[in-house]
């Protein structure tokens, strides 16, 4: 910024911090639509950079006739005040420049049509290209020292485009090679660094020509890094997932098998490698470092044919490519210590594939112990009937055991397992609200305080069919306080109420919204109970139902439901 | 409008050519680079839309093949800007524009827009 400084100077000679002044004069002018006749910048939005960068070029012309008219002014009075009002103008200006310049990401310059870097608006650029003076340089021996060969002679021919007038800026801008760039640089301490840069363009049009290119340098190092170790655990994701699925079909006592063999193999092989005649062999021990990859050889050899045996693909591919780099150096003529570091990355490779592996065993032996434990309970069915049960008998004051010893469902269709279960369900309910008796009842009448529910397959029924029974040591069905029931609802007309069978006494509970419940309750007294068994049973599944009843002892029922429904009443529904 | 669309996947091919099509419009096509400038000794296209990479003849060698026979088609480089130096070797070698793959049709009908104005 010589020119600019040199030219502000004469007109506000009496300013400090002339240069960010200068700077901020071109943007408050810009601002006030007084922008110089022949400037103009076109090819790109006229944003914060943009609009930074026109500061830079408004400059030097407009200050030039400035200082040239004060020069002619002699009257010392006038130009005070001028000087104080333009003062203000400036301190405006430069606020302004403040926040544009502090919102710019990145630092910023310009270089000229041979390249040159001609002006800095940051300071830090050198930070940037980690060297002492990076102005008044050319861009291109900057891209000289920092990028490799090919990406030098690409940024090279792209400087060029930016000032090929031929070229629509557009196109230019959208193949910029240096969007993100791995620059080697010489860190504080004379190391060698690798960090990523994010130069962007931008044409600066003085006259209808590219006068100059506003470039703009960022380091992206964090970014860049950032975005790797998301991609790199993205596919540290998709690998474990494929592990997964890898070792679904195997036997998981074979996999905890191979993952032991595996552990032991590679333990040798670690012990081979890391035995101290390796890392300080010289070429003249080539026989004994030999002697050494045929162990590790055997040891990756014996993994791999164990991996192709439980079809661990990704394994049986890994220990391949182990052997292979152990051929390798078998082949080779001498062999140095250095020689093994190829092979102690790959054991730590793989190793890490086995932790992944055995961590994803545990997690399946939990979820294949989760379902072990519901099948050793057996039927699950007879799990709800239990967990309803003793739920409703806490809330009824009662004790009540469920034997279903021999009892099983699973090999029922689903159609009728789900006809099982409702029954039995109802049944349940029915059973502790109407038939068994509180504890102290029991006793009273000698018997065990504890209830027993009694589910059971039936042993002799019809071929293709399924029969069970339910049977609860409570007091038995109530055959006056049916009938009595039944004459209220209608279902037994008065006449015949002395002349009813005991099996039509029990066909009345079957029927809808019949129910002896003096109240109802969650658990008994809306009638519909065994009206649902009934329709489930009979009228959906074309099965049987049987009632036997023995007052102050038991009521049971029995049921025989074909495993296939017949197609009338299938199609009937 | 006589345009030729040149890329390796037919599917792309079949894509482009749906969203340039218009009425009075030629559209020819081509897989390959060589069959491109096949195609164009035979037909004059004002625009070329083309992949960089391709088979048997790489992008660039063909960009500059078609621009040689007829200076005044408008080259239109659709890719994925695998590698950034051939992107910019082939504005350097005369493309007109520049679109990354992938793109909708929007975008596309922009960039023919763009070269033709």
């Amino acid at each position: 910024m010589k020119d600019v400084l040199r030219s502000a100077t004469v007109a506000a000679a009496p300013l400090g911090g002339v240069l960010a002044l200068a700077a901020g004069v071109l943007l408050w002018s810009l601002a006030r639509g007084s922008g110089g006749g022949g400037w103009a910048a076109t090819g790109f939005a006229l944003d914060f950079v943009g609009l930074a960068l026109l500061a830079g070029g408004l400059l030097v012309p407009a200050m030039r006739e400035r200082a040239a008219a004060a020069a002619r002014e002699n009257d010392l009075e006038h130009e005070n005040a001028q000087l104080v009002a333009r003062a203000n103008e400036l301190e405006v200006a430069r606020r302004e420049s403040d926040v544009v310049l502090s919102s710019v990401r990145g630092h910023l310059m310009l270089i000229d049509s041979s390249f040159f870097i001609q002006r800095r608006y940051s300071n830090e650029l050198e930070e940037v290209f980690h060297q002492r003076e990076a102005g008044n340089e050319n861009l291109i021996n900057v891209f000289q020292r920092l990028l490799s060969e090919r990406m030098f002679k690409t940024s090279r021919d792209y400087l060029t485009l930016l000032f090929d007038p031929s070229k629509k800026e557009r196109t230019v801008l959208k193949v910029n090679p240096l969007d993100e760039v791995e620059v080697n640089v010489v860190g504080a301490d004379g190391s060698p660094l690798l960090r990523y840069l994010c130069f962007n363009f931008r044409r600066i049009i003085e006259n209808g020509a590219i006068s100059r290119v506003l470039v703009t340098v960022e380091d992206v190092t964090e970014r860049t890094a950032l975005e790797r170790q998301l991609r790199d655990s993205e596919n540290q994701k998709v690998r474990q997932f494929e592990l997964l699925i890898g070792i679904l079909h195997v036997d998981p006592r074979a996999l905890d098998g191979f993952v032991a063999m595996a552990t032991e193999k590679l333990a040798s092989v670690d012990e081979a490698l890391k035995a101290s005649d390796f890392s300080s062999a010289t070429t003249g021990q080539t026989a004994l470092l030999r002697q050494r990859l045929d162990v590790v050889l055997q040891c990756v050899h014996n993994i791999k044919g164990n991996a192709s045996l439980l079809r661990l693909e990704h394994f049986e591919m890994k220990a391949q490519e182990f052997e292979q780099k152990v051929i390798d150096l078998k082949h080779r003529g001498a062999l140095g210590g250095d020689d093994f570091m190829t092979l102690v990355m790959a054991l730590s490779d793989f190793r890490g594939d086995l932790d992944s592996l055995q961590s994803l065993r545990v997690k399946l032996a939990s979820i294949q112990r989760a379902v072990e434990i519901r099948e050793e309970v057996g039927d699950d069915l007879i799990t709800d009937v239990r967990t309803l049960a003793s739920g409703i008998a806490k809330k009824l004051g009662l004790e009540v055991r469920i034997d279903a010893d021999g009892f099983d469902t699973r090999d029922l269709p689903a159609a009728q397992r789900l006809v099982v279960k409702d029954v039995l369900i109802q049944l349940t309910r029915n059973s502790l609200a109407h038939g068994i008796e509180k504890p102290e009842q029991r006793a009273a009448a000698g018997k065990p305080r504890v209830a027993t529910i009694d589910i059971h397959p039936l042993a002799d029924v019809p071929p293709r069919s399924f029969g069970f029974s339910f049977r609860d040591d409570g007091h038995g069905l109530d055959a006056e306080k049916i009938k009595r029931r039944a004459l209220v609802v209608g279902l037994l007309p008065p006449e015949r109420a002395n002349d009813v069978e005991d099996s039509e006494i029990a066909s009345f509970i079957f029927a809808p919204g019949f129910s002896t419940a003096d109240q109802a309750t969650v658990d008994s007294g809306r009638g519909m109970g065994m009206n649902v068994i009934k329709q489930r049973v009979v009228d959906d599944s074309a099965g049987e139902i049987a009632v036997n009843s023995e007052v102050g002892n038991f009521c049971e029922f029995s049921f025989i439901l074909p495993t296939a429904v017949p197609a009338l009443a299938a199609a009937g529904r | 409008m006589r345009m030729l669309v040149v890329d390796d996947s037919d599917l792309i091919r079949r894509a482009i050519r749906r969203t340039l099509e218009k009425p009075n419009d030629e559209i020819r096509t081509a897989g390959t680079g060589i069959e491109a400038l096949h195609v164009v000794e035979r037909f004059d296209p004002q625009i070329v839309t083309m992949d960089l990479s391709m088979p048997q003849m790489d992008g660039l060698t063909c960009l500059e093949g078609i621009l040689k026979m007829r200076p005044k088609a408008r080259i239109l480089v659709i890719s994925a800007l695998r590698d950034k130096p051939t992107a910019v070797e082939a504005v350097r070698r005369g493309a007109h524009g520049f679109l990354l793959k992938p793109f909708t049709p929007e975008a596309l009908s922009f960039e023919i827009e763009d070269l033709i104005s």
